[in-house]
Order: structure tokens, then sequence, then C-alpha cells
């Protein structure tokens, strides 16, 4: 039997009440490209952090379980302690620093130093640095991952596909190093760059070094990885060389069935026949981090409507860029009619609300009541619950706070009174507070952006059972972004699938796990067909 | 060809925007006020001399990321301190000052680590809260030396404090004491100096190129052209002055009746030298790798917090040594608020020589402090020449003090916003 490089047993890991990791493990071998695979929240940047010794997983208290390291256990409670045994990262987010040279930022902190007087009586800290054998290290580096770029370049110069190289360079010119941990190294190159970082993965493992590749795309976990292992909500799902599986099983695997009981809907004649409600052509959001590209949809009037897609993707970005919050560009047409220069007065006038998924940033004033919550966009753009004095208007504080209880009611806010302010609700009853709030305009389009994240399961069902009350009752459209896949297929009538900024395809609520699985992978139609979606 | 070197230019102009508005406004200031040569010269070889010290102190927290450092008051503090004590044992001469500065850089290092302390805990507002730390500081300072000396703590020069035996004067005359201690070591008139300096600077020239020639050659890598036209700079002004001194008798005669204080100056190189070589060491370069993005330091093994407080001791006891220096050439302190002004006075030089919150260097310090004083000395004389009051002078002064802050600051942000559109775009 081979012998581990390393051995991740038993590991849990609480935040506070919250598990993220529940009795995970995770055996590397030498020589041997290791896929991690799960959703986002699966709990794999938790994993990479615990082996890397990050200072946030000491400081909420630690972690259960054991770490194998060669054979021998070992304590790995800072970056150090990983960089030392020989664990290398090569990071999401570049860890570079834009000024420095390419050089530089290879040798970060691993500088080479010249023997001078002065460091000789003071120590390492004031000897002089060795700029010359520093670029020469570098290239040595560079010519290892097969890159001709100048080392004496400024890291901030260079574009995007390359900073990757120059971050592996540095992994790997650290003398000692037996494990690289690729964390989606893949999302930001194109498709030719990620080709030759696949190569180059595997040049490194033929050299004996371990790599733990964690990716969304299977394509490349296809392509590259010897070992693959599934994790699904903090939990290992199943570990197995790549030559006992295939793509669709992987994706069945990560997806899984994970729902309660389905939301009680009345039969409904949907609705081939009903308007656009929302039309989408070519919409691409610029929102940091979830930037979309060109989206394409049509949503017709009375739909539960859902966007899905892992982290990153760009489906916030959706309703984001329909409301006017982030620039957008492209066609937007609500009820048939086309929107030019969004901003969010204007959307909000053509009777569509949002619930944003930044609940403590643009949602809620903390330090406000709640029926001043509610009470404010309706105030704002539709003029409500003021009392005209003729020269001024004044809040109808009276009319406003009767809304604010009726509401209260309906949706189960849990509070001492409609006075009591915002921060002290707990997640469940703030988001409440901030449907309300989208409710108090009387939309006919309501736009609910992850509406269920940090609420316990209770108020979970009861916000989605009240969305598709409000949807039958009132005929209101209802386009739901959720990184909760099962949510979405226990109300919507059809979920859109989001990768890489473009509509991967559009699925009914009943398809197989297997089809999201490989949608959500980027392994959807639109691949195999080569054609967009819709 | 033509294109590249009017764009050079235009990019030429846009690197140094700050210090081309001061460099006319200083022209123009100039012109205005009337001044006669030699007052000038004079103002701004003293000033060059008391203040240059502190301003380069200003370089290393910025260069570490933690911005322009008010909190260098608290260094002026503890050279005070120092000073005072000195003073008071009957110490005289150069050995006073030796003594100062060994009195004041333990206490500075203490200051600097615990104000260091305090700005690792407030990250992203280094600059407020090492302005506010200044003014904390300034009260403690007062208590002590307003009302614990004689009460609490003995003192034994009398004359130095208050006749009801209760803290220190609020204003000190150190003559015959520590006046000039520094100064007098090594103290000519700018004519000789220029002499002197002018021929030195040559020789350093010649030889550095030549070393560098041969060095570069053994390398096989060019010269820099940048290092080559900064030392063709160099040789020229030395040239100019040299065979000015030489050819116009008025000039020669205006540089005699300017005294200029060399010992000062060399305290002065030595820290240009000291900053120029911290950043080649590996400390040096931490500072460098901290300043640009602490999170990547931190998680390539890099002891951020620790870099940092380093940095802050640093600063706080070069400003101390320089309050030193300042004081022994001023030969009078006013005790409660000496320091005061410290602090906005060296950020707007580091400012004017085209410094920013992320950004500095010695030529930035030295360019800058030699601006900011021909405007600075010159000021009052402008405001008496625009508005014809003499009042108007000096609050002339102290608006343009802040006026100057605001002006740099304001272009250098407009500066790097453009920057950040054009890269988006």
């Amino acid at each position: 039997m081979d012998t581990y490089l390393l051995e991740m047993k038993h590991i849990t890991k609480k935040y506070g009440e919250n598990t993220v990791l529940k009795d995970m493990e995770l055996h590397v071998k030498p020589h041997e490209i290791h896929a991690l695979l799960g959703e986002n929240g699966a709990g794999k940047s938790t994993l990479m952090n615990i082996l890397f010794g990050m200072p946030v997983i000491q400081e909420s208290g630690g972690f259960e379980g054991e770490i194998l390291w060669e054979g021998k256990p070992v304590q790995i409670d800072s970056p150090m302690k990983a960089m030392e045994a020989g664990i290398g990262m090569v990071h999401q987010e570049f860890m570079m620093i834009p000024g420095f040279t390419v050089a530089e930022n290879i040798k970060l902190n691993r500088e080479p130093l010249k023997n001078s007087l002065a460091g000789r009586i003071f120590g390492k800290k004031l000897s002089i640095v060795d700029f010359d054998q520093m670029g020469r290290d570098a290239r040595a580096a560079l010519n290892r991952v097969g890159m001709d770029i100048d080392e004496n370049t400024l890291m901030g110069e260079l574009p995007v596909g390359h900073m990757q190289f120059v971050e592996i360079s540095r992994e790997i010119d650290k003398q000692n190093v037996k494990l690289l941990v690729f964390d989606e190294p893949t999302a930001v190159l194109t498709e030719s760059e990620a080709k030759g970082l696949l190569k180059i993965m595997r040049k490194l493992a033929d050299q004996g070094i371990a790599i733990i590749f964690i990716t969304h795309r299977l394509g490349e976990v296809m392509e590259v990885a010897d070992h693959v292992t599934v994790f699904r909500d903090g939990e290992l799902v199943d570990s197995m060389p790549i030559g006992e599986t295939d793509a669709s099983s992987i994706a069945e695997m990560m997806i899984g069935r994970k729902m309660g009981a389905p939301i009680e809907k009345a039969e409904r004649s949907i609705r081939d026949e009903a308007p656009y409600a929302v039309e989408l052509q070519d919409f691409a959001v610029d929102m940091p981090g979830e930037r979309s590209k060109g989206v394409n949809l049509k949503i017709r009037r009375g739909e539960i409507f859902g966007l899905a897609g892992l982290a990153g993707q760009g489906k916030l970005s959706v309703a984001n860029g329909i409301m006017g919050l982030y620039p957008a560009e492209g066609k937007l047409f609500i009820d048939g009619e086309e929107i030019k220069h969004i901003t969010p007065q204007k959307i909000l006038e053509k009777k569509c609300a949002f619930v944003s998924e930044d609940r403590k940033g643009t949602g809620l004033l903390l330090d406000s009541s709640i029926e001043a919550n509610i009470a404010i966009s309706a105030i704002k753009v539709q003029k409500k619950y003021l009392k005209n004095f003729g020269l001024f208007k004044l809040v109808d504080r009276g009319k406003a706070r009767k809304h604010a209880q009726e509401m209260i009611a309906t949706l189960d806010i849990r509070c001492t009174g409609p006075s009591q302010y915002t921060r002290r609700l707990s997640g469940g009853n703030q988001q409440k507070v901030c449907v309300a709030r989208a409710l108090s305009l009387d939309p006919d389009i309501l736009l609910v952006s992850e509406p269920t994240r940090g609420i316990d399961i209770g108020a979970k069902r009861l916000l989605l059972e009240y969305l598709v009350k409000l949807n039958q009752e009132r005929g209101m459209t209802i386009i739901i972004t959720s990184s909760e896949l099962a949510e979405l297929r226990s109300v919507c009538d059809r979920i859109a699938i989001i990768y890489d900024g473009k509509v991967e395809g559009i699925l009914p609520a009943d398809a197989s796990d297997q089809e999201y699985g490989l949608y959500m992978m980027g392994l959807g139609p639109k691949e195999k067909e080569g054609s967009g979606a819709e | 060809m033509q294109t590249t070197m009017a764009s050079r230019l235009k990019a030429m102009g846009k690197k140094y925007n700050v210090v081309i508005f001061f460099v006319i406004l200083a022209i123009a200031a100039y012109i205005i006020s009337g001044v006669a040569p030699t007052v000038f010269l004079q103002e701004i070889a003293s000033r060059f001399c008391r203040n240059t010290f502190q301003v380069l102190a200003l370089i290393i927290p910025v260069v570490a990321g933690l911005g322009l450092n008010f909190s260098i008051v608290i260094g002026a503090m503890a050279g005070q301190m120092a000073v005072i004590h000195t003073v008071s044992f009957g110490i005289t001469g150069f050995p006073s000052f030796l003594v100062s500065i060994l009195i004041s850089t333990p206490l500075a290092i203490l200051f600097g680590f615990l104000v260091g302390k305090v700005l690792n805990k407030t990250k992203g507002n280094e600059m407020i809260t090492s302005m506010i730390l200044g003014y904390l500081a300034n009260g403690i300072y007062q208590f002590i030396y307003l009302y614990l000396i004689g009460t609490v703590i003995p003192f034994p020069d009398k004359s130095m404090m208050n006749d009801n035996g209760v803290g220190i004067k609020s204003s000190l005359g150190f003559d015959g004491t520590f006046r000039y201690s520094l100064t007098d070591v090594w103290n000519t008139n700018l004519s000789d100096f220029v002499l002197v300096a002018g021929i030195a600077a040559l020789v350093c020239v010649a030889a550095y190129l030549i070393y560098s020639f041969v060095r570069r050659k053994k390398a096989g890598i060019p010269l820099r052209a940048s290092r080559i036209a900064g030392c063709i700079v160099i040789a020229a002004v030395s040239i100019f002055l040299l065979v000015l001194r030489q050819v116009s008798f008025q000039a020669q005669f205006i540089m005699r009746f300017v005294t200029f204080p060399v010992s000062a100056l060399i305290c002065i190189l030595l820290l240009c030298l000291f900053n120029t070589w911290i950043f080649r060491t590996k400390l040096g370069h931490d500072f460098r790798a901290v300043g640009m993005n602490q999170q990547v330091a931190m998680v390539s093994g890099i002891n951020v917090n620790r870099t940092r407080i380093i940095a802050m001791i640093l600063s706080t006891v070069f400003a101390a040594w320089g309050q030193i220096i300042r004081l022994q050439d001023i030969g009078t302190m006013n005790t409660y608020s000496a320091h005061e002004q410290i602090a906005l006075l060296a950020v707007a030089a580091i400012l004017v020589g085209g410094a920013s919150v992320v950004k500095a260097n010695n030529k930035n310090a030295i360019l800058g402090i030699i601006l900011f004083h021909s405007i600075f000395a010159v000021s009052p004389q402008v405001g008496t020449a625009l508005f014809e009051d003499s009042q108007v002078g000096e609050y002339f002064r102290v608006f343009l003090a802040y006026g100057i802050i605001f002006v740099a600051l304001a272009m250098n942000a407009v500066q790097q916003a453009k920057q950040s559109k054009e890269e988006k775009g």
C-alpha cells in the first residue's frame, strides 16, 4: 500500500453554533493530483484554511481531528508552520504585490541576503538584499513552469493570466515544497491559459509534488486529476480514483437530494401565453466578483423564476443590474417596454421591488425602527404615508404604523413592536422586514436575492411559502436568486443556471440532480452544441 | 521621435505636477516679496539645516504604509524632554548635544513603540490617529512639565523653573549652554561651503559614475538613464554655483554673509544615507512589502505588526534627534508649544517635494524643504506687499502652511483618480 503524504482525519469545525465541517477525511499521496469538489459552502475553503493554519481557524476556536504529515501527527497552527512543512498555496485571489517586480514577488520574504557587517552584528533583518541573486532565482523558477516573462517587470503591468504562473513559480521556488494547493486557479484564465496551467500541474505532479486541486470546472477535473473527493454540506460524500467514476456521477454526488417536503403549490396553468414581464438581451453587469457577461432571459408574467449558479459566476449581478445598482450594458425590457439608462428610481416606478442579498449593507437601516424600515421605500417612491400640508409634507406615522403592524402579523416578524430597532432582530426577522418593505411598494415584479441566507429552517420555509402565496394570490412575478439550489427547486417554475456570466441553460424544477450538477459545472448543452441558451 | 519626446515631457509634467506648481509659486513669491538675496539665502540655509532632519523622519512610515506620521510631535517632545534635563544638569557645548541625543533615544523608542501599538489597532486610520495621539501626548507632556516638576519630580536647576517652584518656565533660553552645541562644531559661510562642497560633489559624481560603469560592465547591464541624468543634474548645479562664485563678485559677496552650519548638514546627509541603506536591507524590503499590501505580506510570513512598530520607532527617534538639532540652532524654546507645529511643517514640506501618502523618498524631502521654506520664509513679506498690512503677513503664513498641504493632497488625489480611470478605460 502506498504511503500518504497528507492525511486529515475526522476533521470537525464549528463556527459558533454552525457546523461547517463534520468528520471530514482527506488522504493525499505524493505524485497525485487530487481534486476537491463541492458546491460553495461545502467546506472546501475551511478545510484548506485548517491545513494552512490560517489565523481565522484559531481565532474561532480551533478544530477537532487529526492531521498526519508524512505519517506523523503535526500541529499546524500558523501559515509559517505550514510553509515549513512544505505546504504551498496558489491562491484564488492573487497574493501579489503589484508595485513589486516579478522577481521580488517570487522571492517575497525569502529574499537572498548578502553577508554584510551590519547583518552579522544585528541579525539578518539588517542584511542587504541581494537583488542580482533574486533575479537569477526567479528566472530559474519561471523557467521551471515554462514562462518567458521578464523577471524585472512590475507585477501590476502583467496581464492577469500571467499572474497565476508567477504565483506558481513562487511556490515551487520554495525548496522543500511537497504539497501545492490550487484554489480555483483557472477561474480567471482564458481557455488556452487554463490548458497551459493544467499541463504545468501535471508536470509538477510528475516531479513528485502532490497537488490539491479545487475547482468548479468538472471538465478540467476529468482531464487532469488522479483522484477525486466530493464534499457536500461539510460532509464527505465519496472519494475515489478518477478511473472509477465519470462526470455525470460526480455531478450527481455534488448536488444530491437535500430537499424537504416540496412546498404546496396549487396547480397552475402556466402561462405559456402570458406576456413577458422581464426580458434581458445580452445583459452584462459590472458587479465586482459577480460579473455577468451577456445574459439572455425571458421571464413570463406570473412566473416564479429561479437564478442559480455557483458563487462568482454572476447570478447575483442579474437582479442588481436590473435594479440599477451596478452599471449594466445590454437591453432590459419590463412589460415589453425598453428601459434605457437604468436607475433604481426608474425601476421602482415600474413597480419592481428588490430584496437585496446584502441585508446589512444596502438592505436595512439598522438603527431605525421596523416601521420606518418598512415604510421608507414607499414614502420615497410612491409618496405613500404622507400627510400633505400644502407647503410641505410630513410622514403620517399613524398610517405607517398600521401598515407595519399588518406586515408584522402576516409575515410573523418576531419583535417587541413596530418601533423596535432592526439591529436587534434575528437574521430571519430582518429578512422579513426587507420583504415587507419591498411589498409595501405593492410591486408587480419582485426580485429576491438570497432570501434564506443565514436564517433558520422554520423561517426559511415560512418565507418561501409566503412568496408562493404572493405569486398565487396577487399574480406577482417573482425572480429568486439563490445559492441554495434545493430551495429554488422547491418553489420555482423554471430555473436558469448562470455559469461564467452567461446562462448555461434553463431547467424545470424537476430536472435531475445530474443535469443540475453538469450545468453548474459548465458542462451544460451550451458546450455540446456550441450555441447560446434559450 | 518628436512625439515620444513630447509625450515623455508630458508624462514628466504629470509626475512632477505638484513640484512644478510650487516651483512657480516660490519664484512668484520671491519676486513679489522683494526680500534681499542675502536675507533670503540665509533664511533658507538655516531653515534647511534646522528642519530637514525631521522631514526625513517621515519617509519610513510612508513607505511602510502608515501614511504621513503626524505623531512626530511625540518624538519632538522626547527631544525637548532630553534638552530640558541635559541643560538642567549644567552640561554645555558639544557634550550637551550628545547627552541630549543619548537621553532622547530611549524615550523616543518607548514612545514610538506605544504609538506603533496604537496604530496597529487602528489600521486604515493611521494619519488621523497619529494626529490625535500628538494632541493627547501634548496634554500629558504639559501635565508633567507644568505640574509634576518641582512637586513630585525633583529638578536641580531653579532658574529654569517658574518662580513658585512648580513647573518649567514657558520659555527657555539656551545662550551659553546648549545653543549652537552642534552648529558650532563646523560652521562656515556659504561662499566657502560652495567651494568645498561643489568640488566634493563633482568628485563624488565622477567616482560614482566610474564605479558603477565598471561594475555594470562586468555584469553586462547598461547604466540606467535616470541615474546618469541625476548625476548630470548634480554636476551641473555644482559647476554653476562654482562658476557663479568665481565670476560674479556680487554673488560671492552675498554668499560671504550667509552662514552655513555644515555639521547639521552632515547629520542630514547621514540620515539620507541611512534611509537609502535601510531600503536595501531585508527590513527595508519588508517595509515596502507591508506598505504595499499587508495581507500579502502577512501570508508570506512577514510579521506585519512588528514591522510597522519598527517603522514608527525609527521615525519617532529621528524626530526626537531632529528636534534637538533644531533647538540647539534656534537657541530658545517655547517649552509647551515648540513641538506643536513640527508635524504640520514637515508634512507640508514633504508634500511640496512631490511625496504622497503612499510614496516618499529622500529627494522629495530635500526638494520639498527648500521649496516650502523659500515660500514660507518670504510669505509675511508677500502678505504685506499684497495687502499692505503687516498684521496680515503672519496670518498669511499660517494660511499658506495649511493651504499647501491641502493643494498638494488635492493634486495627488486628482492624479490618482485620473490614473485609476485610465487603467479602467
